[in-house]
């Protein structure tokens, strides 16, 4: 098993929970929610290193989630799936402190390599926040 | 006048827009669904007992081998196939049917990969339409277009091919009527080619211009009738996008050359 827990956060059911199934069998600790309160929920009970979030959901969207992580969890990086042919909305995100962004549908494997490296990146905010 | 037609095709694409955002979701879901059957046939293969499903497809090829040749060559000549066991036969089923539920994925990811691809296109398409004027990479545009086009071009058997530049060109137009004047353009030379030709597109700028080309190494008959065709859009090319259109017709090629930022 990877040392990391990430938080898959999209409100298609199917989508996020097949892809949660299919990183477990990668050895890959992954946790789900389907919309945002749920998704900030679980932010402060599973304590997740990644957040990987669907920019476009019903009530708290995306980019406020986002905000929040940010303000109240720095440390947790946060990897948006954005569903548009554009990349605008990614990087958008990145300018309010996303770690990176992937296009939907995803490649499993290129998703992995995000993970990894947001992991680092966790890692060492933890680090230089203690 | 004008506010309304655009009102009338922006809500035509932005509903487009939706629908493709709601598709691409489709197509998630299906990629990973079948990402994780990919997975689990994988771990089967690998721990079926003894990979056994592998070993007992061998036996039943030397079977079928055995069982040709003794038809071949009559009973006497060649050895008979031993009785299978259950337990053969029922390994043998399960490698067949793994087999051919391996073969059914690939479709389904090269189908799914299909539909991303058209659906990330039609996506960009209903883009284009969000603004009356807006500033667009010329590449891109046309590379949609033509994959957009591909299925009117091979109703035609015309391939189109079109030679991306290294370098990205950017101008300022109405993006929906550039597109409709290049698919007027690309109408009248399949209408007007032999089956199987080829429409050859490039583009290049400088000094504020951006020019696209379009040629056929066909010849296109009638050549009057093709020319009218280009024609019927002339005013379209001048007054909204305030270009201007150089004709070949010996060549059958057209330049269409367009100012970098000058649309109001």
């Amino acid at each position: 098993m990877e040392d990391f827990k990430v938080l898959l956060v999209d409100d298609e059911v199917e989508f996020v929970t097949t892809l949660a199934e299919r990183l477990q069998l990668r050895g890959i600790n992954s946790i789900v929610a389907t919309d945002g309160e749920e998704a900030l929920r679980k932010l402060y009970s599973e304590k997740p290193e990644i957040v990987v979030l669907d920019l476009l959901m019903p009530g708290i969207g995306g980019l406020e989630i986002l905000r929040r992580i940010k303000q109240e969890r720095p440390e947790t990086q946060v990897i948006l799936l954005t569903g548009k042919g554009s990349v605008g909305e990614g990087i958008e995100s990145m300018q309010m402190g996303a770690f990176d962004y992937i296009m939907k549908p995803i490649n499993i494997d290129d998703l992995i390599d995000k993970m990894k490296a947001a992991a680092k990146a966790s890692c060492s905010t933890e680090k230089r926040n203690k | 006048m004008k506010d309304l037609a655009h009102e009338k095709i922006a809500f035509i694409a932005k509903i487009t827009a939706g629908a493709t955002h709601e598709l691409n979701n489709v197509f998630a879901t299906i990629r990973e669904a079948a990402g994780l059957i990919s997975d689990l046939l994988l771990i089967t293969y690998k721990n079926y007992p003894g990979n056994m499903a592998g070993l007992d497809l061998a036996t039943g090829l030397k079977r079928k081998r055995l069982s040709f040749l003794s038809k071949v060559f009559g009973r006497q000549k060649a050895p008979l196939a031993p009785e299978k066991s259950n337990k053969e036969k029922q390994g043998e089923q399960v490698s067949q049917n793994l087999n051919k539920l391996t073969m059914s994925l690939s479709t389904v990811q090269k189908q799914v990969n299909r539909g991303v691809n058209l659906t990330k296109v039609l996506n960009r398409f209903a883009h284009y339409s969000d603004e009356p004027v807006m500033r667009v990479e010329l590449g891109e545009l046309i590379s949609t277009l033509t994959v957009l086009l591909e299925r009117f071009a091979r109703v035609r058997a015309v391939d189109m091919l079109f030679s991306m530049p290294n370098e990205k060109i950017y101008l300022t137009t109405d993006a929906v009527m550039l597109q409709l004047v290049l698919f007027r353009y690309l109408e009248a030379y399949w209408t007007h080619m032999p089956l199987g030709g080829q429409i050859n597109l490039s583009i290049t700028a400088n000094n504020g211009e951006s020019k696209i080309y379009l040629y056929s190494e066909s010849d296109v008959k009638p050549v009057e009738q093709w020319l009218k065709a280009i024609e019927s859009v002339e005013d379209l090319v001048k007054k909204d996008l305030k270009g201007k259109i150089v004709k070949n017709t010996s060549r059958a090629e057209i330049c269409l050359a367009l100012p970098s930022e000058a649309i109001s």
